[in-house]
């Protein structure tokens, strides 16, 4: 198996997506050219092809972005450790933010901050937050994407995305949830009347 | 630190799972009392599963469209339903309560589990480590079935970490995704003795808490 077939649409969208970003980090955090970086990612994305055609991610835990980028980064880890290139301090602990955030917790939480428990009150916030998501500014999405979906931490969001340290992405953060709750009331509001 | 930036700390702890049973009393109250607290939380939680449910959609869109694909023919169909359909009916009949469940444990090693990157240090000529080794012997624990000869390879080197400094710097790794590989192949009670060992060597540490946790579920 030489390349990801054309076919395989979806695939080729996620990869294009995360090309920029993972470069981004990897770029930042290791001693590499931007030529062996780009071969780099070329074999990983066809080791996550291989992966995945071949049924091993049926136990995937966690996010596939999150799953692709550690297989970017034991490739550059190998590839550095080969070319007895300087090797940074990456582990678990400074990749993700902490634990993920529990799916138990927050329809917990959902309960116990909203006063309307019904399916169709769920449907409708559902709807609602699809819509503004897809609405918010690139900045926000990729913060949201990175921190609340990938669980990431702001350190390695910032490194992605080119912001100036993790102070700035946490800064930038509380002013998307502003974004997000300003439309989310709006909208709730406009399908209340 | 200002109110909102209190409030979100406070609702990420709870949704990490990360609060103490009084800091989550002490939350639960807040919020009762905070219509503030009330609304961030709200806010936060909605955008968190919107973002989760949006995600998953991608990932699986992602994932089913490469997975691979059996074909089976219409003739063959027939006899799977015949024998599937018996099969079934002898594992109703059977007392699955008697033999070990081995949902539990596929559960523990999913929840536990984590594609493994290494952390390492500048290494110079002398340094023996082959830090590939190491990385696909943790990896391969998530894409192998029986993981028998992964176990003993880690076993040995397990062994060797009290008088071989060759893998001493990876000690807690080593213990950790030697504990999963044990509980992924059902042999659970050998993973207690290393999770206690790693639990003592290691306390205060946040890779004690995790191997706490994972202890207090198998025992």
């Amino acid at each position: 198996m030489h390349d990801i077939p054309t076919e395989a649409k979806e695939l080729n969208s996620f990869l294009e997506k995360e090309r920029p970003k993972v470069i981004s980090y990897l770029r930042k955090n290791f001693s590499v050219s931007d030529e062996d970086l780009e071969d780099l990612y070329q074999e990983s994305s066809l080791a996550l092809y291989t992966n995945i055609h071949e049924g091993r991610l049926k136990t995937l835990t966690g996010t596939l972005s999150t799953y692709f980028l550690r297989v970017c980064i034991n490739q550059t880890l190998t590839f550095s450790a080969k070319k007895k290139k300087t090797i940074p301090m990456i582990n678990e602990s400074n990749l993700v933010g902490g634990e993920n955030f529990r799916n138990d917790k927050l329809d917990e939480l959902f309960a116990l901050s909203t006063f309307d428990e019904t399916e169709e009150y769920r449907s409708r916030t559902e709807r609602i937050v699809d819509k503004i998501v897809d609405m918010l500014p690139e900045t926000c999405r990729n913060i949201f994407g990175g921190y609340y979906w990938q669980n990431l931490s702001t350190k390695v969001i910032a490194d992605m995305f080119g912001y100036a340290n993790a102070n700035t992405v946490k800064a930038q953060k509380y002013k998307c949830v502003d974004k997000f709750k300003r439309k989310f009331n709006e909208l709730m509001k406009n399908e209340d009347e | 630190m200002n109110n909102i930036e209190e409030y979100d700390e406070r609702i990420e702890k709870f949704l990490r799972g990360d609060m103490s049973p009084i800091e989550e009393a002490e939350f639960k109250d807040d919020l009762a009392a905070d219509p503030n607290l009330q609304e961030r939380a709200k806010i936060v939680s909605t955008l968190i599963r919107g973002m989760k449910r949006k995600g998953y959609a991608l990932d699986k869109a992602v994932l089913d469209e490469s997975a691979p694909k059996y074909r089976i023919s219409k003739r063959r169909v027939g006899f799977i339903a015949i024998v599937t359909s018996i099969a079934a009916v002898v594992l109703v009949m059977f007392n699955l309560t008697v033999l070990h469940s081995p949902n539990r444990n596929d559960i523990l090693f999913t929840d536990n589990y984590t594609v493994y990157t290494l952390d390492s240090e500048t290494r110079g000529d002398e340094e023996p480590v082959t830090v590939a080794e190491l990385t696909e012997l943790f990896n391969s624990i998530g894409t192998t079935d029986d993981c028998s000869d992964i176990i003993k390879h880690l076993e040995a080197i397990y062994a060797s970490l009290d008088d071989d400094i060759t893998y001493r710097m990876y000690a807690t790794d080593v213990a950790w995704y030697l504990s999963l590989a044990y509980i992924k192949n059902n042999q659970e009670e050998k993973a207690i003795p290393v999770l206690q060992k790693l639990i003592y060597e290691n306390s205060d540490t946040e890779i004690a808490d995790k191997a706490q946790k994972l202890l207090d579920q198998l025992k």
